[in-house]
């Protein structure tokens, strides 16, 4: 298909997204900034017998409901955010333990709690190990609306693929913005199977009697995890081969770290970016390979320093580098202000 | 990825007063005309009432982030709103704003070029009170220069389109106060 | 030909139980086993547990199931059943999971009519944990959490008369007892029948539980028939 650019809010891409990549059932519950999603798949199933729609009574409902619609084969999905984000993650660790290709996009808003329902990069922690977790599910971190799209459709190859719960973890901004996206390409899918009534009795359990037991189930999923991790890490690199200085950052600050970086690149400045793509699992290996020949790494982020800690967590072993922060938690990082900061350390 | 080759301008009032509409219409005819185009929208939580924001950038070169620290162009359409924009504003900034809603002495702190119009009077008196901001959508796109008439003239049409069926002297209305509103901005000038 | 000593969708392999003992889920789950052959549904029967003594049951029969979450059998089973039109499912919870953590998602689930079977087993305590005060824990009476009769409710929860005002008014709403069988065993035919017709259905069993209520058989029996007193058995919506 030639490129089709449309002008559209990050709501309407993420919809556009799962549809094309097979989704036919929703369960979920309203929240800003996410609520777009669900009302616009109401829409799309009051005229379309095949995608089923349930709104429950809370994020948990949502979650389990989710979680039944999986089981019968249905490529189910749902959508959340902030204090919802938070219950969700009860049948989160459900599909964790129960291996399900549970798909949720998070449209990340301020907090502590109720916070705002605008924008923050406060979720990360919660997408990557929240509930009694392991960790045991993909997240996405997309960077701009284009990608978006194109994230959205992978999350659910990945979900299906691999059967492990994913994660698209956006935010405020980048689902109410509105810009041209081109919405022309599908990716490739899985096909849906169901777990129950296919002629073979299944007893799916998350309770075990003994800690044997469950160690036991628990070196299975962390050892698929570690194979899965291999094929589906993705990371990106710009500029970092002979970068003095390193910025690193992700989701839609990513991207304005991107824009920061070239700038800087016109005038001769050595600077790189370093933007992990999946959060969970990290691409270790490309993040220490960024920083060989840097001497100053800059941490920007919406948060206090969620992704901060998980930087110098995987970092620590391999670089003298000093850093510096760059943390407004649940504001917007601009370009500008992260070319500043970049000029300052050269 | 010049920032340089990006227009930055926020639209600033209070719910109800058509600062999404005149921001929609801008992104719209931007991407008509071609141009890279980003438009952010920015409330509080209530539905209606309280200060409404619109963070809009189009250009030739890439927009990096939907939000950003200093705007080229702010159009502030109600005094509620002049507190929670100050922090936009940068030394080239220009400062649109409807002189019959706010007053010279409101805006003595801030020390940038200031363009107002008289978008409410106007309205008032020549065309219909409803068509007031889009006097001031007229100002912007006189003053940014970068879309041509025709893309505005045709995204305020279709933005209205459901109104025109009620009342189809709008479409004239409306393409009079865009008229003003560049008229307006040229007269200020002179 | 002699009945046989089991129901044919009772998995022989998950034998020795799980239970206690004495308790009243051998004689529930048996009774539905039972309805299941009957009915022959057994082939598209789905059968959810929550968490509780109920989740012993997990590998119980023969047929898919599934352990959910405390409180969150409802919403499961509604999920499945919304996506797998033409299955029977058949979720099953204790008086704590679904009148105190899972009381929402039942009432909604009521109140959507989504035709899905809930059993609700009734034993005034919370079993799993070591016996604390339930919803339906009696005026003064003594669990782990109400010691001394003290902190106990003015009255239970009456779980399918509360669920009357929520419910559709083609919903089937019951109360049974593990005391009489056959009476426990119609309700759960037709509750069954009354899903399969599209719509709402919830069953109420009043069982006992001889490990926390601390009683010998005889105790346990006339304790149970003193629940009868106050949670009335016999069909609260037809």
């Amino acid at each position: 298909m030639p490129e089709k650019k449309e002008l559209l809010t990050g709501n309407d891409v993420v919809l556009k997204a799962a549809v094309l990549a097979g989704a036919n059932y929703f369960a979920g519950y309203p929240i800003t900034p996410s609520t777009e999603i669900m009302s616009g798949w109401a829409k799309l199933a009051a005229r379309d017998k095949t995608l089923e729609f349930l709104q429950t009574e809370d994020e948990i409902a949502a979650g389990m409901a989710t979680i039944g619609g999986l089981l019968a084969g249905k490529k189910a999905w749902t959508v959340t955010a902030g204090v919802g984000h938070v219950l969700i993650q009860d049948p989160m660790v459900l599909a964790e333990t129960l291996s399900l290709p549970f798909v949720m996009y998070v449209g990340q808003r301020g907090g502590p709690s109720t916070g705002t329902v605008i924008y923050s990069q406060q979720e990360l922690n919660l997408a990557r190990y929240g509930g009694n977790s392991e960790g045991l599910r993909v997240v996405y971190a997309p960077s701009n609306i284009q990608e978006l799209f194109e994230i959205t459709q992978k999350a659910f190859h990945t979900a299906w693929r691999y059967r492990i719960p994913t994660i698209i973890l956006g935010d405020g901004y980048l689902t109410k913005t509105l810009s041209p996206v081109d919405t022309s390409k599908a990716l490739p899918q899985e096909k849906a199977e169901p777990y129950f009534l296919n002629g073979e009795v299944k007893n799916l359990r998350n309770c075990f009697s003994r800690e044997d037991e469950l160690a036991e189930h628990l070196n299975i999923l962390f050892a698929k995890y570690a194979a899965m991790s291999r094929q589906i890490v993705e990371s990106e690199s710009y500029k970092t081969n002979d970068a003095k200085v390193v910025v690193f950052a992700w989701g839609t600050v990513g991207f304005a770290a991107k824009v920061a970086v070239t700038n800087l690149r016109k005038n001769g400045k050595r600077v790189g970016l370093f933007r992990p793509i999946t959060m969970r699992p990290f691409d270790d290996k490309s993040a220490i390979k960024a920083v060989k020949k840097a001497n100053k790494i800059l941490i920007a982020e919406s948060s206090g320093g969620q992704f901060g800690r998980i930087v110098r967590e995987t970092l620590s072993q391999t670089t003298k580098a000093e850093y510096t922060r760059l943390y407004k938690p649940a504001e917007g990082i601009t370009p500008e202000e992260i070319e500043e900061k970049l000029s300052e350390m050269l | 990825m010049n920032n340089q080759n990006i227009t930055k301008v926020i639209v600033a009032g209070e719910g109800g007063q058509g600062v999404q509409s005149i921001a929609h219409i801008l992104t719209k005819a931007a991407f008509a005309a071609g141009l890279n185009v980003s438009f952010l929208p920015n409330y509080g939580v209530e539905q209606r009432g309280g200060v409404s924001l619109g963070f809009i950038q189009f250009g030739k070169g890439i927009i990096g982030f939907p939000k950003f620290s200093q705007a080229d162009i702010l159009l502030v359409m109600r005094d509620r709103a002049i507190e929670r924009t100050k922090r936009y504003i940068g030394s080239n900034t220009l400062y649109i704003y409807d002189s019959d809603l706010i007053k010279a002495d409101q805006l003595s702190d801030i020390y940038v070029q200031k363009l107002p119009i008289s978008a409410t009077s106007t309205a008032n008196q020549k065309l219909d009170p409803k068509v007031f901001n889009i006097i001031l959508l007229g100002a912007i796109v006189a003053e940014c220069g970068l879309i041509k008439d025709k893309f505005i003239e045709s995204e305020i049409d279709n933005n209205f389109a459901d109104k025109y069926k009620i009342k189809p002297q709008f479409k004239y209305l409306n393409k009079k106060a865009f008229e003003i509103g560049k008229k307006l901005t040229k007269e200020v000038y002179r | 030909m002699d009945e046989p000593r089991y129901p044919k969708c009772v998995n022989q392999k998950s034998k020795p139980s799980n239970f206690c003992p004495g308790c009243g889920y051998g004689i529930i789950l048996k009774t539905l086993g039972q309805v299941i052959d009957e009915m022959e549904i057994a082939p598209r029967t789905v059968m959810a547990v929550d968490i509780g003594c109920n989740l012993l049951a997990w590998d119980y029969f023969k047929l898919d199931t599934i352990q959910t979450h405390h409180g969150r059998v409802t919403p499961l089973t509604v999920g499945y059943k919304k996506a797998k039109k033409d299955s029977v499912m058949i979720g099953i919870a204790g008086d704590g999971g679904l009148y105190a953590i899972g009381l929402q998602g039942f009432l909604h689930a009521a109140h959507r009519d989504d035709p899905v079977m809930i059993i609700g087993v009734n034993n005034t305590i919370y079993a799993m944990t070591g016996g604390q005060l339930a919803p339906t824990s009696l005026p003064y009476q003594v669990t782990d959490s109400s010691p001394e009769g003290k902190f106990t409710y003015d009255k239970p929860i009456f779980g399918p008369e509360l669920t009357k005002d929520w419910a559709n008014k083609k919903a089937y709403l019951a109360r049974g007892s593990v005391l009489n069988v056959p009476q426990l065993k119609q309700i759960i035919k037709k509750a069954i029948e009354r899903q399969i017709e599209g719509h709402f259905s919830f069953i109420e069993i009043l069982s006992f539980c001889p490990t926390n209520w601390k009683t010998d058989a005889k105790q346990t029996i006339e304790l149970t028939e003193n629940l009868e007193k106050v949670f009335k058995t016999g069909v609260i919506n037809e």
